[in-house]
């Protein structure tokens, strides 16, 4: 299970933002086996020291346990200096599918919403944009990059989740602006459209199994992209497959789908 | 959520339920109301049975390894491959392990299971250090066999009922390499297999295979098994290659693909086994003479097909395990083996085996004294005589492992432990309200029919 040495990634550290969702773990899993070091970063710290110990015992790795909110902004800078040794690598893997039924009459719990997928990560991702944009230019070689997963629910507004959506939809639009943005500076910014995830944020969604996927293989689609530098992964490509359709369906007849 | 058949390894009895799989041990995923804790599910009756089931299989996190002691921390849903996958590389093994390495170690804690070693090294909790309970009031509670004491005793042996087991430590056995040296020695009657098995008794680990089908003189005629972790030089010796010394057990080779159809279930019952177990009896061996043989095919026999109870056909099957205080092993043995073959029932797999002291948990099954385990296909004639070999072990003061009944009665389960009262009360403080529950606990009384 030890990472087959020599190990090239041992002085390298990932970050991992949300470290405690289904897809987060997988991906830590992935990354240590390949020797990689881990930030790993909650709002639970709790969970993620075991998950640290459970990783650094298992691959030989070193990992750190932080507690990371990503919808208290103010921290967010702090929090970046403060992860040391500095990663090159960061994978923003938190969100919530919140509850909508409720953030239609609770302006709170719409905002939270919006926050926790959006905004958060437009406050931490343009903080290690900045930092990795300026690391890059003295170590060129170093293989820097940001990834964050984002949703089908994106790709267009639906009745039964469409602030969820919205806000990835925001997520997907920004992440396509920054990696524009840091394209001449050679770091890749690769988004992640997974699709239906059995995962925690999905228990109690009855969910179609052909379209489907494991948390581990939203990892491996991860953890290759990211090594291939993509720019937008999608996990199922059935899924593309459904929303060429659905985009291109006229407005007219969208808005009477009451799903 | 959608209700799906909840089913015990046995494949009876079941019942439409819904199962979770939160990633994490925390009591924001208990589900409402009444709930049971399951890992792999292996238990064989209703002990891993409930409406609502809570799902431990995510909770797979190493915590800790202390290389000198070889203590070792991590949750609940582990399963006992996975910690032999982690530890035998580094030379430790588990000091007590079940005829399964699929299980999990909340499970074989839930259980107090037990191995071919107990004679020597008592049942699974006497290795646990530590457990972290989660109770369903969401506090964490830590107990250990000094740290609250009580709570320790209850929860090893007490089916998940007294909290959900988060997180333990377990005490692992220095290994030197994972291969055993086995003897297998035939006895040809119950009389000769029971003095063999006392003779043995140094040994580490023993267990014995018994023809049930055989009568008359060669009733209780079967194997007995014996072993003991092989050193380095005699791996040497045999020519084994030392990358292998401290080599991990394999996936599964076969998976049974569908449930056997029933007819042919009951037709092997009814011609097939007889003769097998016969065939069986007079297979040429090398008797006594010891051989290196690697733990996974010495401690899990069965592992090597995935799903093998669905060879029992759609009804599925019960297994039936007692154990008799030593004086009067010897009659019960040869009393219930009797009641079987008077009934026609034939047990596929037979064991004997002695135990050890038992630790007096209210609770855990293992006391000193012989055990005899069946399994039989489950129907309906079935049921009547089990009541009756219940009735023999009771009346000798033995008892019925609860991680293998599906079927018997409060009365059965009250007379074999003379723990209950304890147990209750124990049950009593840490879940007032009855949340944590299995079909079986409902069954036994152990809580009301009607949760919360």
């Amino acid at each position: 299970m030890k990472p087959t040495r020599p190990n090239a990634n041992a002085k390298r550290w990932i970050a991992i933002l949300g470290c405690e969702s289904g897809i987060a773990r997988a991906c830590a899993h992935r990354w240590a086996r390949e020797g990689w070091n881990l930030h790993l970063a909650s709002r639970n710290k709790e969970e993620a020291s075991r998950t640290a110990a459970d990783l650094a015992l298992r691959y030989g790795i070193q990992a750190k346990a932080w507690a990371f909110d990503a919808v208290d902004y103010p921290t967010h800078a702090g929090f970046w200096k403060k992860c040391a040794p500095a990663p090159t690598g960061v994978l923003a893997a938190f969100g919530t599918l919140g509850d909508h039924d409720r953030a239609l009459r609770d302006g709170g719990a719409a905002r939270f919403i919006l926050d926790a997928n959006f905004t958060g990560a437009v406050s931490i991702l343009t903080a290690v944009a900045d930092d990795f944009g300026a690391r890059k230019k003295k170590r060129a070689s170093e293989p820097f990059f940001i990834a964050a997963i984002s949703s089908v629910a994106g790709e267009r507004g639906r009745r039964s989740n469409y602030l969820y959506g919205s806000a990835k939809a925001g997520l997907t639009a920004f992440l396509s602006g920054l990696r524009s943005r840091l394209q001449p500076a050679g770091i890749p910014v690769l988004t992640v459209i997974p699709g239906f995830v059995r995962t925690d944020m999905t228990a109690g969604v009855a969910l179609p199994p052909l379209v489907t996927a494991e948390p581990d293989e939203v990892a491996r689609a991860i953890v290759r992209s990211v090594k291939k530098r993509a720019d937008v992964v999608w996990v199922r490509p059935v899924w593309r497959l459904i929303f060429l359709v659905l985009r291109h369906l006229p407005e007219s007849i969208f808005k009477r789908l009451s799903f | 959520m959608r209700n799906k058949p909840i089913a015990p390894w046995g494949r009876f009895p079941t019942c439409e339920g819904v199962e979770t799989f939160p990633e994490t041990p925390r009591a924001a995923a208990f589900p409402a109301g009444r709930f049971l804790v399951r890992g792999l599910a292996r238990s064989y009756g209703d002990a891993c049975v409930q409406r609502r089931v809570l799902s431990s299989r995510k909770w797979k996190r190493l915590l800790a390894f202390d290389q000198k002691k070889g203590l070792l921390t991590c949750e609940a849903g582990l399963s006992l491959a996975e910690i032999l996958e982690y530890a035998v590389p580094q030379g430790w093994f588990l000091p007590v392990t079940p005829g399964t390495k699929w299980v999990s170690l909340g499970g074989a804690i839930a259980s107090d299971v037990h191995g071919k070693n107990h004679h020597a090294a008592g049942s699974f909790s006497r290795h646990v250090a530590e457990i972290e309970l989660l109770l369903p009031s969401g506090e964490v509670l830590r107990t250990s066999p000094k740290r609250r004491p009580e709570v320790f005793a209850a929860t090893c042996g007490g089916m998940g009922l007294t909290g959900v087991i988060r997180s333990a430590t377990l005490k692992l056995e220095k290994i030197e390499t994972a291969y055993l040296s086995q003897s297998v020695y035939r006895a040809e009657n119950l009389a000769e297999l029971m003095a063999l098995i006392e003779a043995r008794g140094g040994e580490p680990f023993t267990v014995a295979w018994l023809d049930v089908n055989a009568s008359g003189k060669s009733m209780g005629r079967g194997h007995l098994i014996t072993g003991h972790w092989a050193s380095a030089r005699e791996l040497e010796k045999a020519g084994i290659p030392r990358e292998k010394w401290l080599s991990v057990h394999r996936p599964p080779k076969f998976k049974l693909p569908w449930t056997l159809p029933n007819f042919v279930a009951s037709l092997a019952n009814a011609v097939g086994w007889k003769w097998a177990s016969w065939v069986y009896h007079r297979l040429p061996r090398k008797y006594a003479s010891p051989s290196l043989v690697h733990y996974d095919p010495f401690f899990y026999p069965l592992d090597f097909i995935d799903d093998w109870n669905r060879a029992y056909g759609e009804n599925g099957f019960l297994q039936w395990q007692c154990v008799l205080p030593r004086e009067k092993s010897a009659e019960g043995v040869r009393l219930i083996l009797e009641t079987c073959q008077k009934a026609g029932l034939h047990s596929f797999v037979t064991v004997l085996k002695l135990f050890g002291k038992g630790n007096g948990y209210p609770l855990s099954f293992p006391m000193e004294g012989y055990i005899l385990c069946l399994d039989f296909n489950r129907t309906e004639r079935l049921f009547p005589v089990l009541d009756r070999l219940d009735e023999i072990v009771v009346a000798r003061g033995g008892r019925i492992y609860l991680a293998k009944d599906a079927r018997m009665s409060a009365r059965t389960f009250a007379k074999g432990y003379p723990g209950l009262p304890a147990f209750r009360k124990i049950k009593k403080a840490l879940d007032p309200e009855g949340r944590l529950a299995s079909l079986q606990a409902e069954r036994l009384g152990l809580v009301t029919r009607r949760g919360p």
